[in-house]
């Protein structure tokens, strides 16, 4: 649908008297059309290259699914809702769903825009009096905090199926007649830039680029702002309960400061260290809860698969006993994140990170460079990935291997905060490498708190439910335990592959560095 | 993709009215739906404006050679496109016979409609065909208007015979009287007796109303023009309980 931006200052009634005499068309209607454009928190239909609008019509709303300007065109879908649901799995089956709940998953759908439209539309018809070509000239304002924001007008040619041709010459005329451009930018970007919201500008992952000559104390200061801002973004839809991403994001957060206080070290105060990490400890014990009994909800559908099909329903009274958890964990999170403590631990810590460094350091690795630093730390977390994994034999114990997945972690937080500073393309070869070997681990430890929390389930529910459920229960965790014995089968071939030598020449290049090259010029 | 013929094998019936209406209530329900006009006569072409023209006529509607796609047009509603008549239409059944499956050319056809349409009506020609028979084959209902008079009832019956024949009784036959003229003693004995007798026929009926003799002067949907008319609440109501009926 080709859409033409009119100037602000442009005379628009004398564009529209000019467009009615030569195209010889016809008013139809006034009318002021609403458009709320949908996408989640952090972006994720726009990172698919998608657009959802949302427009009251005929006592409904009418749902549109739309390629973003910029990528290869794909499919329109629409669909007629009574309201748009939070989650893109409670829209009824269509197209629409299809194409949107693979990117969306697990996220809510927020409205991020909201348009209001004045809006004119004329048409051209033919001999028969038949519609063939629709002109609109709409006067859009976004709807911000502080009242509507009017936005650059519009003239929009609508093509009406099987008459292309009118179609052509009316934007023809609007281009070469009238000397309109076509729109840059899509509605729901200029609408963003009028708010001051950059589209796509949450993002949870570390997407720093380091100076690899700034001193280490300075780049790590960095690292933590760009984390406590992702803590501070996502406080409130926690506390909310919008989505459980939010949380997710936050506890991220949490962990990678807790790593980057421990992995990155004489970069601050022996004193300062110890307290933030005492801190940033208590904040992921209290958002802990929470998480696990998030986990449980989102994946309790998968876990009913895992059991012969008459047995389903018996798993059941899971669902309200877990619901009943999760609202008194969120109860305890959000008292925590409302307190006195929370409070002064962010603002200490924003106060600690806006501080200048000294000038002088009598810390190790303060001064020196970033990028020598962050040598030495992934390269030692690395080689105790090595070490720690070879160690691990069929024998041993699975609390080696929750071990190891602790380190892994370690080291994937040190090398993500560091990333900038080196070669993409080997640095991300490194990092799918350890990603692979962590999806093993993770699912080993996940498979196993899962299969003990759901055994510990049965004793609170064995007075109120039937033996049925207990029954139903007992095959879920076989189930689990199964499972995870699989994945530690496979936990041989996967750190192999993590540590083929490839990989090991390869970090060794990136990492390893002649001792004492890296010290600063006195 | 929910296919929906308005047939009957009596012409005169008001099939053209009531396809052309229901078409129109389902796009009011933003269900993006085609009416494809297969009557050579082409009234439901002419009720919306538009030429009579198929390109390459009535084969490029069936078999190998088919490009529906080209021929659609947008009607001035929105969610409502037309595949419109054309004289060769009368040829459908030479064409569909000499398909390598002559009863199935109709439901090879619709198969490619299923990413843009929510909602297919045809608007079908009287008569017993081949082409019917490939309606009747296809279609997720059979929606059939009937005049209350003696002649009509046994339409309706000879209709239930072929359904029965030719897909047993997996197909939805959704009668409704159509025409009804309360002024007629007949009319009326027979719109209150026979609902005991058939308890598929829909409850809603469509009055003879000069309202909707104007669409073929005003050319457009009657709830476009008169929405709030008898008539026009009518042929909603109808088409809620199509909708209740085919579950959709």
């Amino acid at each position: 649908m080709p859409e033409f931006e009119v100037p602000q200052d442009a005379d628009l009634a004398e564009l529209e008297r000019r467009l009615v005499d030569r195209l010889d068309l016809e008013e139809g209607s006034d009318s002021q059309p609403e458009r709320s454009w949908y996408d989640t928190f952090d972006w994720r239909l726009h990172h698919a290259g998608l657009r959802l609008v949302a427009e009251p019509r005929e006592g409904r709303l009418l749902l549109t699914c739309l390629p973003r300007p910029g990528v290869p065109p794909c499919g329109v879908f629409h669909l007629s809702v009574s309201d748009v649901p939070r989650f893109a799995w409670d829209l009824p089956a269509s197209d629409l769903r299809r194409a949107i709940e693979g990117a969306v998953e697990m996220r809510a759908l927020l409205p991020r825009a909201m348009v209001q439209c004045a809006r004119k539309t004329f048409v051209q018809r033919n001999r028969d009096q038949k519609t063939i070509v629709r002109l609109v000239i709409d006067r859009p304002a976004v709807v911000g905090p502080h009242g509507p924001q009017a936005l650059s007008p519009r003239i929009i040619v609508v093509p009406l199926r099987g008459y292309a041709k009118a179609a052509k010459r009316a934007a023809r005329f609007v281009t070469r007649k009238l000397g309109l451009g076509k729109v840059q930018a899509d509605e729901l970007s200029r609408a963003s830039q009028a708010l001051g919201v950059r589209i796509g500008g949450y993002v949870s992952k570390i997407d720093l680029t380091l100076d690899p000559a700034a001193r280490a104390d300075q780049a790590t200061k960095q690292i933590c702002r760009r984390l406590v801002e992702t803590m501070e973004a996502n406080v409130d839809g926690m506390c909310l309960q919008v989505d459980s991403e939010f949380l997710h994001d936050f506890r991220v957060a949490v962990r990678r400061t807790r790593s980057a206080l421990s992995r990155i070290r004489g970069v601050f105060p022996a004193p300062t260290v110890r307290r933030f990490a005492r801190e940033f400890r208590w904040l992921g014990q209290v958002t802990g809860p929470a998480r696990d009994y998030d986990v449980y909800l989102l994946q309790l559908d998968d876990l009913r698969q895992l059991v012969p099909e008459a047995m389903r329903p018996h798993l059941d009274p899971l669902r309200p006993w877990l619901e009943k958890k999760h609202v008194a964990a969120y109860h305890d999170l959000v008292a925590a994140t409302r307190s006195p403590r929370f409070d002064k631990l962010l603002a200490d810590w924003r106060t600690f990170l806006g501080a200048p460094v000294p000038k002088r350091s009598s810390l190790p690795n303060a001064q020196r460079p970033v990028l020598a630093v962050a040598r030495t730390e992934i390269w030692r977390a690395y080689r105790r990935v090595l070490r720690d994994g070879k160690a691990i034999g069929p024998s041993s114990p699975n609390s080696d291997l929750h071990e190891l997945r602790k380190t892994c972690k370690k080291l994937r937080y040190v090398l993500e905060f560091f990333r900038s500073l080196f070669p993409a393309g080997p640095m991300g070869e490194l990092i799918a490498a350890l990603k692979s070997l962590q999806t093993n681990l993770g699912a080993i430890q996940d498979l196993e708190v899962q299969a003990d929390s759901i055994a510990a389930m049965s004793e609170p529910l064995h007075r109120q439910e039937s033996a049925a459920t207990l029954m139903a229960i007992g095959v879920l965790v076989d189930q689990l335990h199964r499972r995870q014995a699989a994945e530690v089968a496979a936990f041989g071939a996967a750190f192999a592959s993590f540590a083929a030598k490839g990989n090991q020449k390869l970090a060794r290049k990136l990492f390893q560095s002649a001792k004492g090259a890296d010290r600063r010029p006195a | 993709m929910k296919l929906l013929g308005v047939y009957s094998i009596k012409g005169g019936v008001g099939k053209t009215t009531t396809a052309v209406n229901l078409a129109y209530s389902s796009a009011r329900q933003l269900q993006r739906t085609l009416l494809w006009d297969l009557d050579p006569q082409g009234a439901s072409t002419y009720y919306f404006r538009v030429k009579p023209k198929v390109k390459g006529g009535v084969s490029r509607l069936f078999g190998r050679r088919r490009r529906l796609e080209r021929s659609i047009k947008a009607t001035d509603f929105d969610f409502l496109d037309l595949l419109p008549a054309d004289a060769s239409n009368r040829y459908a059944d030479l064409i569909l016979d000499a398909l390598k499956r002559p009863r199935r050319g109709l439901r090879k056809s619709v198969r490619e409609l299923r990413k843009d349409y929510d909602v297919v009506v045809l608007d079908c020609p009287p008569s017993i065909s081949l082409l019917s028979e490939n309606v009747i084959g296809a279609a997720s209902a059979l929606i059939v208007p009937v005049i209350p008079s003696t002649l009509s009832l046994r339409t309706l019956e000879l209709l239930d015979q072929l359904c029965r024949e030719r897909v047993g009784d997996g197909l939805a036959i959704l009668p409704f009287f159509s025409m009804v003229d309360r002024r007629r003693k007949l009319h009326r004995e027979i719109v209150e007796s026979l609902p005991a007798e058939r308890p598929e026929l829909l409850a809603t009926d469509i009055p003879y109303a000069s309202n909707v003799e104007q669409m073929g002067v005003r050319r457009a949907p009657l709830a476009s023009y008169a929405p709030s008319s008898p008539e026009a609440e009518r042929y909603a109501g109808l088409w809620r309980e199509i909708r209740q009926r085919v579950e959709f």
